[in-house]
C-alpha cells in the first residue's frame, strides 16, 4: 500500500462497506505514512464539511435577514399607504366639512335673502290691493315701505275702521333671519336682543301676524287668511258666501253678501250670534321649544283688540283659523285641532277626531 | 409521557437505544432514524427531493415554517433568541447533510424529524456549555467514542487555509465533501468540460489545500488546546 493506492480515496469518501473499511484500517494503520496521510486528509475533509456547514448557515441567515428586510420593508410600505390613505380620507373630511359648512352658509343667507325677497314681493303684491282698498276707503295711510299686517278684507265699504295697519310689534313680526340663531345680521336687523326677548325659543319668521275672522253666514265656517291669500280680498268681495275665505266685516256686514242682500233671515242661531259679536282679530306668534314635542296653544289676552295667541311647535306655517257652532278649531298643516280660547292658559292642542266637524273643516 | 414512554420500550425491546434526559423532556432518538414511521406527507417528500437537487432555498421556506416551533422549545429550555437561531440554522444544516446522504430516506413526517433533530442540538448544546462549566463530566460512552480526548481537531485552521484557494476549488471541495454532489453535477456547476475533469481538479485542489495548510500551520496546531 502506498499513498497513491485507490483505495485510500473510496475510504475517505465513505464508499466501502463497513467490513472493507474495518480491514482497511487495520493495513493502513501498519504502515505509519500511510495512516497519517488518511486521518490529515480526514482532518482536511472535516475541516471542508464545517466550511460548507458555516457556509450554509450564513447563507441561512443572510437570506432570513434580507427577509426580514423585506418583510419590514413591505409592511413600512404598507404602512404608509395606509397611512397616506388616511391621511387623505381626513385631509378629504375636513376639506369636505368646510366646503359643507361654507355651502351652509352661503344657503343660509341665499335663503334670508330669498325670504327677504319673498316677503318683499308678497307685501308688493299685496300692496296694490291694499292701496286700491284702502283708497276705495278713503284711507291713504300706507306707505310703499310700511309693513302690513295681511289683513284679510271682505268688504271694504267697513273696513276702514277694521282694517288695521300692521303693528310694528316685533313679538309677533320676526325677521326670517330671527330664525336662524347663527345669524347675528338676524339679530340686527330685527334690532332685538334676540336671546333677552325669547330665550332659547324659535319665532317663526314671516306666517302670521294677524288674523281677523268673522262668522260665515252660510257654512257657519269662519276662516281665517293668512299672509300666503294676497288674493283673498278679491274672493271675499266675489263671493262672500265662499265658504273657505270669509274676510274682514264690520259689525253688521256679516249678515249680508257682498251684494248687500240681508241674508239674516237665512241665518242660523250661531250666525245671529256672531253678528252680535265683535269681529276677532287674532295676533300669532309661532314659537319652538325643543323640549315640547306636541303643539300647544297659550292665549295671552288681547292687545289692541286682537287676541294674542302663541302656537308652540306648530310644525307648519300654513294656519288657519274656523269658527263653527260655539268653537274655535285650528288647522296646522293638514291637521286640526280644537282651539281653546282660556285667557292666561297654555294648553295642549287636542286633535279634532269628530269626523263630520273634520269634513266641514275640509270643505 | 405515555407516548414517549411507549417509544422508550418499544426502543428498549429493540435491544439498543439511546435516551437524552433534559428536565422532564425525553428525547428518543430513534426519531432521527429515517424509517421510524411511513408518515411523510407529499409535501416533505418535495421538500426532500428540493434538497436533493441542491436547491439551498428550501432551508429558508422550513425556517420560516419551523423557526416558532424550534424556537419555543429553545426559549422553554434555557435558551435565548440566539440560542434559538442557532439551533434552526443547525438543524437546517444537519438535515441538509443528512438528506443528501447516498441511499437517504425520509420515512416519518419531515416536522418529527427536524424537531427531533433541534432537540438534540440543543441538548448537546446545553451539555457541551455545562461541561465547561465543570457541571457534568464525559460519559463513558463519550470516552469510549473518542480517543483524543483533550486533543480535539482544531479545524478552523482548513477552514482559514480554505481563504486563500480559488474560489473555484473551494466550491468544488465544499460541493463535493459538505454537498456530496456528484462529479457531473460539480463540473456542471462550476463550467468544467466534464465529470474526469472535475475529479481532476477536485485532487489538485485538495492538494492545493494541503499545500497551505502544512506552510502556514505545524502539526501542534491541529489539536485544540483544551486545558486554556
Amino acid at each position: 500500500m502506498n499513498l497513491n493506492d485507490p483505495r485510500i480515496e473510496a475510504y475517505l469518501n465513505q464508499e466501502m462497506s463497513e467490513a472493507d473499511a474495518q480491514a482497511f484500517e487495520q493495513e493502513a494503520q501498519a504502515i505509519s505514512e500511510v495512516w497519517e496521510h488518511i486521518q490529515f486528509q480526514q482532518f482536511m475533509i472535516q475541516g471542508i464539511r464545517d466550511e460548507g456547514a458555516a457556509e450554509l448557515k450564513d447563507f441561512i441567515a443572510n437570506r432570513m435577514t434580507e427577509e426580514v428586510e423585506n418583510d419590514f420593508t413591505s409592511r413600512n410600505i404598507w404602512w404608509s399607504v395606509a397611512a397616506t390613505l388616511i391621511i387623505l380620507a381626513v385631509g378629504l373630511g375636513v376639506t369636505y366639512k368646510f366646503q359643507w359648512l361654507g355651502d351652509e352658509a352661503k344657503s343660509v343667507v341665499a335663503k334670508t335673502d330669498a325670504n327677504q325677497g319673498a316677503e318683499k314681493s308678497a307685501l308688493q303684491k299685496l300692496e296694490p290691493q291694499l292701496s286700491e282698498s284702502k283708497s276705495a276707503a278713503g284711507n291713504n295711510a300706507f306707505g310703499a315701505d310700511t309693513f302690513l299686517m295681511p289683513e284679510i278684507i271682505a268688504d271694504n265699504e267697513e273696513s276702514s275702521d277694521a282694517m288695521v295697519e300692521a303693528p310694528m310689534n316685533e313679538d309677533v313680526f320676526a325677521s326670517p333671519l330671527k330664525d336662524d340663531k347663527r345669524s347675528d345680521m338676524g339679530r340686527q336687523m330685527n334690532g332685538l336682543d334676540y336671546d333677552k326677548e325669547i330665550g332659547a325659543v324659535n319665532i317663526a319668521p314671516f306666517v302670521v301676524s294677524a288674523i281677523e275672522i268673522n262668522n260665515s253666514p252660510l257654512s257657519n265656517v269662519t276662516s281665517a287668511g293668512t299672509v300666503s291669500k294676497p288674493n283673498a280680498k278679491r274672493k271675499a268681495k266675489s263671493s262672500i258666501l265662499s265658504d273657505t275665505i270669509v274676510g274682514y266685516a264690520g259689525k253688521s256686514r256679516v249678515a249680508q253678501n257682498a251684494e248687500g242682500d240681508d241674508i239674516s233671515s237665512n241665518s242660523k242661531p250661531a250666525f245671529k250670534k256672531a253678528t252680535s259679536e265683535a269681529p276677532k282679530q287674532f295676533l300669532i306668534t309661532l314659537s319652538e321649544q325643543p323640549e315640547i314635542t306636541k303643539p300647544q296653544v297659550f292665549m295671552g289676552g288681547q292687545a289692541n283688540g286682537k287676541i294674542k295667541l302663541t302656537l308652540w311647535n306648530a310644525g307648519t306655517s300654513d294656519i288657519l283659523i274656523f269658527h263653527l257652532g260655539d268653537e274655535y278649531y285650528l288647522q296646522l298643516g293638514n291637521d286640526f285641532y280644537y282651539l281653546p280660547l282660556i285667557p292666561g292658559s297654555t294648553a295642549n292642542l287636542k286633535p279634532v277626531a269628530d269626523r263630520a266637524i273634520l269634513e266641514k273643516l275640509k270643505q | 409521557m405515555n407516548q414517549i414512554l411507549y417509544r422508550i420500550l418499544t426502543q428498549f425491546r429493540r435491544s439498543s437505544f439511546t435516551l437524552y434526559y433534559e428536565g422532564f423532556t425525553f428525547i428518543d432518538e430513534s426519531v432521527l432514524s429515517p424509517r421510524a414511521m411511513p408518515n411523510q406527507t407529499r409535501k416533505d417528500t418535495e421538500i426532500v427531493a428540493r434538497i436533493h437537487e441542491g436547491d439551498r432555498e428550501v432551508l429558508i421556506d422550513l425556517y420560516k415554517q419551523y423557526e416558532a416551533m424550534i424556537s419555543n422549545h429553545v426559549l422553554q429550555n434555557s435558551g435565548n433568541e440566539d440560542d434559538a437561531k442557532d439551533v434552526l440554522q443547525d438543524t437546517l444544516v444537519a438535515l441538509w447533510q443528512n438528506v443528501r446522504k447516498p441511499h437517504f430516506e425520509l420515512t416519518v413526517q419531515l416536522s418529527t424529524y427536524l424537531f427531533a433533530i433541534a432537540k438534540n442540538t440543543w441538548l448537546k448544546q446545553l451539555d457541551k456549555r455545562k461541561r465547561m462549566k465543570g457541571e457534568n463530566y464525559i460519559t463513558g460512552k463519550e470516552i469510549a467514542e473518542s480517543a483524543n480526548v483533550g486533543q480535539q481537531m482544531d479545524y478552523s485552521i482548513v477552514r482559514k487555509a480554505m481563504e486563500s484557494l480559488q474560489d473555484k476549488c473551494r466550491n468544488i471541495l465544499i460541493m463535493f465533501y459538505f454537498d456530496g454532489f456528484d462529479m457531473k453535477t460539480i463540473a456542471s456547476a462550476n463550467g468544467l468540460a466534464s465529470a474526469s475533469v472535475a475529479k481532476a481538479k477536485k485532487h489538485q485542489c485538495l492538494k492545493g489545500l494541503e499545500g497551505i495548510i502544512k506552510q502556514k500551520y505545524s502539526a501542534s496546531d491541529f489539536y485544540l488546546n483544551t486545558e486554556s
